[in-house]
C-alpha cells in the first residue's frame, strides 16, 4: 500500500539504485542540505544493510562512473532510480544543464523516450506544489 | 518523499519526532514493513545522527510515551508530527481505530482544530494519488 516500490526490489538492485542517487548528488558539484535530506530519505526507504550504507556513503565522496551505476539496474529499478534522480536534482529548486544531461543519459540507457524527462519533471513540480500546500495548512494553524 | 522542513527542527526535536512516529506506528499492535520503511525514511529526511537512529530503532518494541515525545516538540514540531502521524498511519492501507484516536490526541496536544485535521487527512490522500501517478508515467 505504501506508494512506493523500492522495498520490493532485490537488495542488490536497491544498492544500485542508491549508488545512482549518490552519483546524482555530485553532478553539479554542490551538495545542498535539501539534496542531502532527500538522499537520506531515499536511502531510508531502500532499507539497505549497514554495510551497504557505508559503501553508499563512501560513494558520496568518490562516486563511481555513471556507467558503473547503471550496470546493476534492472528495468524497474532503473525507472525508479530515474524518477528519484529527478527528485534529487530538483531538491535544490533547480535542475541545471549538467543534471539534465545526466538524466537524459539515464533515459537513453533505459531505452525510454526523451519526453520521459519532461513528464517526470512536471510530476516533480506537482509533488513539490503538493508539499507546499501541506505547509500552507500548517502555516494557517500558526496564524 | 518530497522536500521537507523536518530537518529545520532542532536535533532533539527531530529525535522526538522520530520516536513519536514509532509510538504512532505501534499503536495498532504491530509494526508492518511499510511502517518501518516510513520510519527509516523519516529518520533519513530528518538527517538524524546514526547513533540516534539506533536509539529510535531500539524503541521499536518499547515505544517512548507519546506525551513525552510531544512535550519535547515546539509548536511547529507538533504540527509536523501531526502531519507525519497521519502519513505513517495511512501507509499500511487503512486507518485503524486506535490510529485515528492517537492522531486526534496529537491534534489536541498540538492545538489543531477538527476542520484543519480533516484538511491534513485530505492532503495525505492527495499524496497517495500524486505518488501513484509516477508509476503510470512510463506506461
Amino acid at each position: 500500500m505504501l506508494p512506493d516500490t523500492i522495498h520490493k526490489l532485490s537488495r542488490e538492485e536497491r544498492f544500485s539504485y542508491a549508488r545512482l542517487l549518490a552519483f546524482m548528488t555530485r553532478v553539479d558539484n554542490e551538495l545542498t542540505v535539501d539534496e542531502m535530506a532527500m538522499f537520506e530519505q531515499r536511502l531510508g526507504t531502500a532499507l539497505l544493510s549497514p554495510k551497504q550504507r557505508e559503501l553508499i556513503r563512501h560513494a558520496l565522496k568518490a562516486p563511481p562512473s555513471l556507467e558503473e551505476c547503471l550496470a546493476g539496474l534492472s528495468d524497474e529499478a532503473g525507472r525508479l532510480a530515474l524518477r528519484d534522480s529527478i527528485l534529487m536534482a530538483a531538491a535544490d529548486g533547480n535542475v541545471d544543464d549538467d543534471e539534465k544531461a545526466v538524466l537524459l543519459k539515464i533515459i537513453a540507457h533505459l531505452g525510454l523516450p526523451e519526453e520521459s524527462l519532461d513528464k517526470l519533471l512536471k510530476w516533480t513540480v506537482k509533488g513539490y506544489n503538493w508539499m507546499q500546500s501541506g505547509y500552507d495548512i500548517l502555516n494557517e494553524l500558526s496564524e | 518523499m518530497f522536500s521537507d522542513l523536518v530537518n529545520e527542527l532542532t536535533m532533539d526535536e527531530r529525535l522526538s519526532h522520530a520516536q513519536l512516529m514509532v509510538a504512532v506506528a505501534s499503536v495498532d499492535g504491530e509494526l508492518v514493513l511499510e511502517e518501518l520503511i516510513m520510519i527509516e525514511s523519516i529518520m533519513g529526511k530528518s538527517m538524524l545522527h546514526p547513533e540516534m537512529r539506533v536509539d529510535v530503532r531500539n524503541t521499536l518494541s518499547h515505544p517512548v510515551e507519546l506525551e513525552k515525545s510531544m512535550e519535547m516538540l515546539s509548536r511547529r514540531g507538533k504540527q509536523l508530527a501531526l502531519r507525519d502521524a497521519i502519513m505513517i498511519s495511512a501507509c499500511d492501507g487503512e486507518y485503524d481505530k486506535k490510529e485515528i484516536r492517537v492522531i486526534a490526541k496529537i491534534a489536541k496536544l498540538a492545538g489543531v482544530e477538527k476542520t484543519k485535521l480533516s484538511q491534513l487527512y485530505e492532503w495525505v490522500s492527495e499524496y497517495w494519488e500524486c505518488f501513484n501517478k509516477s508509476s503510470t508515467i512510463f506506461e
